[in-house]
């Protein structure tokens, strides 16, 4: 399933750097310039990419227009743009409108763990889901109450 | 009021202060006879080695624990007790694990006998503006280090603070969350929303505290003591790479290590 698999603050703490550096950078600079194992860093590189901040060619990553847009935004705008991003993650996509069907439009964790493990083929759905909802929360688009374990569309 | 009255009436006086702990009748000397004044709005940092008695200036600051010579004088009158119009930003987080994140954060009201819908009001407020919003009902054991510290933030201005003190706020985060966090607090601070008039920062990150701050004032090793102090001539947004920065930090980390 095409998710960020790291934490947000990953995300823009990568930006936050490569825009420092003038935009364009070696992802081995980024790494050493922050003392991180190149392995530590790629996963933030991945999910920059696949939110379409960043694009990276032969070893160097870049900051596209909407990676330049969300980082001149402040938090609101950020997580607006966040949204859009995400939904244009056709699996993120299809949860959602999994969870839009439902009445009320609320779903069980289990639930969303079924569809995770059986449409996505996903062997550790309880990780991806983890993920799902860090990034559905930023995005404002989902809400998680963890009494209920119930996940709800904003 | 001119720039010569700002001179001589700071917010902040810390007047030769020196502590000393004993310890199984050894008496142990921390801080000795250090003094600064704080003016309005400035971003202070203060550095130096391990140990050399940063937190404890700090607390000593806030009204936590008592100099063992010397005052700290908030405007115009001596600290004897907790100083209600200061917040401080804890390295540890120092979340309560079973109340959710505006509960967290709605705690720093309580204490001021704030109505209950009034302390949501600006709990929620808050909470938004440090970028927690969808995660209020969220129990802190559901967020990474950066989104805990960021309800340590939260929380502390949540009083709306004229001092926001932080000790060490950034050091027990990963790299690229500390460098996402620290322009955000550069943000919340030019914002007059959330600003505290001053924020004194302890870190013995010497780049992070040039970047930061307005003035970095440099202490010894145990028992610490002022060895520096200097502003930094540079406006804002600061570039991080700049050889400016590079050169103050060798500087400054030749005078400590």
């Amino acid at each position: 399933m095409s998710i960020p698999r790291v934490h947000y603050s990953h995300v823009i703490g990568l930006l936050e750097v490569l825009e420092d550096f003038g935009g364009r950078v070696d992802i081995a600079k980024i790494a050493d310039d922050l003392s991180l194992e190149l392995d530590d860093l790629l996963p933030a590189v991945d999910a920059a990419e696949l939110l379409g901040f960043v694009r990276v060619e032969s070893g160097d990553i870049e900051l596209t227009d909407e990676g330049s847009i969300f980082l001149s935004e402040g938090t609101r705008g950020r997580k607006k743009q966040l949204g859009e991003r995400l939904l244009m993650l056709e699996s993120f996509k299809e949860v959602i409108e999994f969870i839009s069907q439902k009445e009320e439009k609320v779903v069980t964790k289990e639930e969303l763990l079924n569809l995770i493990g059986e449409r996505f083929y996903e062997s550790d759905s309880e990780e991806i889901l983890k993920w799902v909802i860090e990034w559905g929360r930023h995005g404002l688009l989902l809400k998680y109450d963890s009494k209920e374990d119930e996940i709800r569309l904003v | 009021m001119s720039t010569k009255e700002r001179l001589i009436t700071p917010i902040l006086d810390v007047r030769n202060v020196s502590k000393e702990f004993t310890q199984r009748g050894k008496k142990t000397s921390i801080l000795k006879d250090v003094s600064f004044s704080i003016h309005e709005h400035e971003f202070i940092s203060i550095v130096g080695p391990s140990g050399c008695g940063k937190s404890t200036l700090l607390r000593i600051i806030m009204g936590l624990t008592p100099p063992t010579k010397g005052e700290v004088i908030y405007k115009g009158e001596r600290t004897q007790s907790v100083n209600p119009r200061m917040s401080m930003v804890f390295q540890s987080f120092a979340l309560f694990p079973w109340l959710t994140v505006l509960e967290n954060v709605e705690l720093g009201l309580e204490a001021q006998g704030i109505p209950k819908e009034q302390r949501k009001k600006r709990a929620l407020k808050i909470v938004e503006e440090v970028g927690l919003e969808d995660f209020e009902d969220a129990y802190p054991r559901e967020l990474s280090g950066g989104m805990k510290q960021r309800v340590g933030l939260a929380r502390a201005l949540v009083i709306d603070p004229e001092i926001l003190l932080m000790d060490e706020p950034f050091s027990s985060l990963d790299p690229l969350t500390a460098e996402g966090l620290r322009e955000e607090v550069i943000r919340l601070w030019s914002d007059k929303f959330t600003s505290p008039e001053i924020v004194i920062m302890v870190t013995h990150n010497v780049e992070e505290a040039i970047y930061l701050s307005d003035r970095v004032i440099v202490l010894s090793q145990r028992p610490g003591t002022v060895i520096l102090e200097f502003d930094v001539d540079m406006p804002r947004p600061r570039d991080k790479r700049s050889p400016y920065i590079y050169e103050l930090t060798d500087k400054i980390t030749s005078l400590i290590a």
